[in-house]
């Protein structure tokens, strides 16, 4: 039996079980090992309990030092045959002294031999051993440390070793008939010796092929390109990854130099590769363009290393080339859709937003052509934008989509061979002629709306998949994004520039209106007053006290009547008139006003104070005078009968503006019917008593919001009333 | 018809107007002929001597102008523009005699030329500053 060991505790261990177990048994055991060998089996044996010295003392056990041992065996050089049988023969004698049928033997002179790399020597020696078995009963386990059996150059010798083991072995035959026991047991040592170092072996050897099978199938498997060249780039292998990527097999490529796979324009790379390998450097991750069998290309990263014999010379260089298409393409299609995002962002014109996504197409697709159709408003399907299509095609399709209008979710339509579409004839005809092989129908859609089509056209046939449509799916949604986007907005500043429009014909018309009121509407108004008047003047004779009040009522319903249009023009015009603010000068006009009112008698009896100087506001001229005028109108008018009014007029600053205040001793508005003051036609006095419009205070009012201020009362009911008009301040105070 | 008294030409539509204007005239005892047409392209004929204006015994030129605004045809500014590109009536006053008092007729009427501008209905007092307007002119009607 062969025992091959790595770890020299694992040797003593399996020895001391071996010699062990034997005399437990009342077997004898003989170990002739190194020293510490030895001395590590002895210990073992000592600790399974067995009294060495006195197994020792009676011959059960002996221990000699293998290299003493072998020494005395040989003769220049050689095991010696007579010695070995005079040597080993006698000890194993001894051995079986005291009716001890069976030895058990380990001895390490045959490793002691091989680790001199005398293999030959080695194995005359297990002859020997092997010789001794067929004369005397005994078991042999030998020991060689597994390192001293590798590599080609011990292979020959191992396996004689081997041989040597086996060789001994009683055939079946032999053993079935006639077996003494002697023999019997000898058979049972050699077949133990056998079975445990075919055993050994043929772990090793397994261990040895699962582990290249194991590579042999990751190279074999791996989705990248693996190949050898040798120095001169010539291919040496070649796996299926190589196939995959580059479409030659391994059978076509081999033998041929790797610049078939290099396109002209790169076949400088190749000689820079091979010098830098040559120089022992490795080349990783670099990006090039490779060549395929059917003469597209393919973006690759190689990872080039070299490749060295036992003796460390370069023989050549193993290539793995990863296919990169993939990956650049998505980089690149990222690229197109953040560019045409970034038009649709910034620009709000949709010729320049077609025009990128139709570059982004192109770009994500390498379309030869592309389009973009929308539907006009006349429902018809027409190019809004192109690129390489003809004036006679695009005229040809026009008008043409394979989805209804109303269609709630069309679906892209992809054609990968017009030859074999169920286009009409006439379409086929035209598409061919165009020299268009395959092309897709996106939809353009909005909330469920159809508003066109993106077109991606190849000049050969092409196989759409699904998730290539992904990128054109972005761009459609960008674009129809974009052009509901601005639609909309068109749509609006359409709508605001309409209304606009009719708002000012709207102004126009009651500029109009407006003229023709105070021309032919006072016209009948002041014909009946003045015919009245004649009437008086020239027939008052005539007429009895009777007679003449109805005409005094005639002629003032109509002053009543004229006035009123008066104001109801003022009023509707204050609404719509533009007016511009400036700085006003309030005293001034003030002081005017007052002076007029003065002068045409309104407010002779009347005495009206402006206290100080009137603090200056942003205003319009016109209607502060209107304001004011008929603030003082009413302050002058509202009096108890028999009191003179007496009016105070003064301003005070408010928080960065200013208030005019217009105090009169007049009869004074109760509180709870000051809200209704400054609305059209409210009067809160009788007519009867205090003639006038009620359009007043609402003009006082309309005005001063229409220059950005407003106007108020204040008084309870019976102190007179101090009505104010609060306008933004001139001055900074 | 004497020649020396000064004539007013009034354009005015309304009947009405018409008679209030020669009560005013009375009233202020004015006692000066009075030519009425009764629109705008009227008062052009009128002016230009056309068609039976061209009797100036009849309708003689006259040394004052009343203007309607609104009239028929041509209006008051129509026909004070024409009157001032016309250079043999450049000298004759022409004063608006409306019921508008907007200023933005005041103002287009003094832009036109207009001597002056009165709303209606017309006062004595309105006409006798018409006549004075008139009697400052040169009157070369009357040679």
């Amino acid at each position: 039996m062969v025992q091959f060991y790595e770890s020299d505790a694992f040797l003593a261990e399996r020895v001391s079980e071996f010699i062990g177990a034997g005399i437990e048994a009342g077997e004898a055991g003989i170990v002739i090992g190194t020293p510490a060998h030895n001395s590590a089996i002895s210990e073992r044996l000592g600790q399974r309990g067995l009294d060495l010295a006195a197994l020792a003392k009676a011959g059960q056990y002996l221990a000699c030092d293998a290299e003493d041992t072998l020494a005395q065996l040989m003769v220049n050089g050689w095991p010696d045959e007579k010695r070995f049988r005079q040597l080993i023969g006698s000890l194993i004698t001894n051995a079986k002294k005291g009716q001890r049928r069976r030895v058990r033997a380990f001895g390490e002179m045959v490793a002691l031999l091989w680790a001199e790399q005398k293999q030959e020597a080695a194995v005359r020696l297990e002859e020997l051993w092997n010789n001794l078995g067929e004369t005397q009963s005994f078991s042999l386990l030998c020991a060689y440390p597994i390192n001293i059996c590798g590599g080609e150059a011990n292979g020959k010798a191992f396996d004689a070793i081997c041989h040597a083991h086996s060789n001994v072995s009683p055939s079946e035959s032999h053993a079935a008939h006639n077996q003494t026991e002697e023999e019997r047991l000898r058979e049972l040592a050699l077949l133990e010796q056998k079975a445990k170092s075919l055993e050994i072996e043929i772990a090793k050897r397994k261990n040895i092929e699962d582990r290249s099978r194991l590579l042999a199938s990751i190279v074999e498997h791996s989705d990248d390109a693996i190949a050898s060249k040798d120095l001169n780039g010539i291919i040496t292998s070649w796996n299926a990854g190589a196939q995959r990527i580059f479409g030659y097999t391994a059978e076509e490529i081999v033998g041929q130099s790797v610049t078939v796979l290099i396109p002209p324009e790169l076949q400088h790379e190749e000689p820079g590769i091979l010098a830098r390998l040559r120089r022992g450097e490795r080349i990783d991750h670099y990006e090039t363009i490779r060549r395929r069998k059917d003469g597209t290309t393919v973006e690759v990263s190689l990872t080039v290393s070299p490749l060295k014999d036992d003796t460390g010379k370069i023989v050549g260089a193993s290539k793995i080339a990863r296919d990169i298409s993939e990956r650049k393409r998505a980089q690149m299609i990222q690229q197109a859709l953040y560019d045409l995002a970034s038009t649709v962002n910034r620009t709000v014109a949709l010729p320049e937003i077609y025009d990128a996504a139709l570059s982004a197409l192109c770009r994500c697709y390498n379309a030869h052509r592309a389009a973009i159709l929308l539907y006009d408003s006349g429902g018809v399907m027409r190019f809004t934008a192109w690129r390489n299509l003809s004036e006679e095609y695009r005229r040809a399709v026009e008008g043409h989509s394979p989805w209804q209008r109303d269609d709630p979710a069309p679906q892209p339509v992809c054609i990968d061979d017009v030859s074999q579409s169920p286009l009409d004839d006439h379409l086929r005809a035209v598409v061919r002629r165009e020299g268009i092989h395959s092309l897709a129908f996106l939809p353009i859609t909005y909330e469920g709306r159809l508003l066109g089509k993106f077109m991606i056209y190849y000049n050969v046939p092409h196989h759409f998949t699904r998730e290539e449509l992904h990128p054109a799916q972005t761009i459609v949604t960008q674009v129809a994004f974009a052009i509901e986007r601005l639609r909309t907005g068109e749509n609006l500043e359409r709508m605001v520039n309409e209304r606009t429009a009719s708002l000012r014909e709207a102004i126009a018309q009651m500029e109009e209106f407006s003229y023709s009121v105070s021309h032919d509407l006072r016209a009948p108004v002041r014909a009946m007053q003045c015919y009245a008047e004649v009437l008086r003047e020239d027939y008052g004779a005539q007429l009895d006290e009777h007679a003449k009040k109805y005409l005094d009522r005639i002629i003032n319903g109509g002053m009543r009547m004229d006035r009123l249009i008066q104001d109801i023009l003022t009023y509707s015009r204050l609404s719509r008139r533009e007016i511009k603010l400036a700085p006003i000068n309030l005293d001034r006009i003030t002081r005017e006003i007052v002076r007029q009112h003065v002068e045409i008698g309104r407010s002779a009896q009347a005495e009206i104070s402006v206290e100080g100087h009137l603090l200056p506001v942003i205003g319009h001229e016109g209607s502060l005078t209107q304001a004011i005028s008929n603030l003082l109108n009413n302050a002058v008018k509202f009096v108890a009968p028999g009191t003179k009014p007496k009016v105070r007029v003064w301003t005070e600053r408010r928080n960065g503006a200013v208030r005019l205040w217009i105090q009169d001793n007049g009869i004074g508005i109760k509180p709870e019917y000051q809200h209704r003051l400054f609305s059209v036609f409210e009067r809160v006095h009788p007519e009867k008593k205090y003639e006038g419009t009620g359009i007043g205070l609402a003009i006082v009012r309309k005005a001063t919001e229409r220059m950005g201020g407003k106007a108020g009362v204040e008084s309870d009911g019976v102190n007179g009333s101090r009505f104010w008009i609060q306008l933004p301040a001139a001055e900074k105070s | 018809m004497s020649t020396n008294k000064p004539v007013i030409l009034l354009a005015e539509d309304d009947e009405n107007d018409v008679f209030f204007m020669r009560r005013s005239l009375q009233k202020a005892a004015l006692d000066l002929p009075l030519q009425v047409v009764t629109n705008g392209q009227e008062a052009i004929d009128y002016l230009g001597g056309v068609g039976k204006f061209n009797d100036r015994d009849r309708y003689p030129l006259p040394s004052v102008i009343l203007l309607d605004l609104k009239m028929p045809f041509l209006n008051g500014f129509e026909v004070l523009a024409w009157i001032r590109a016309q250079c043999s009536l450049k000298s004759i006053p022409v004063i608006i005699l409306t019921s508008s008092a907007e200023e933005r007729d005041r103002q287009k009427a003094a832009q036109l030329g207009a001597k002056a501008y009165f709303v209606k209905p017309p006062t004595p007092e309105m006409l006798q500053e018409a006549v004075a307007l008139s009697n400052h002119q040169a009157a070369p009607i009357s040679a």
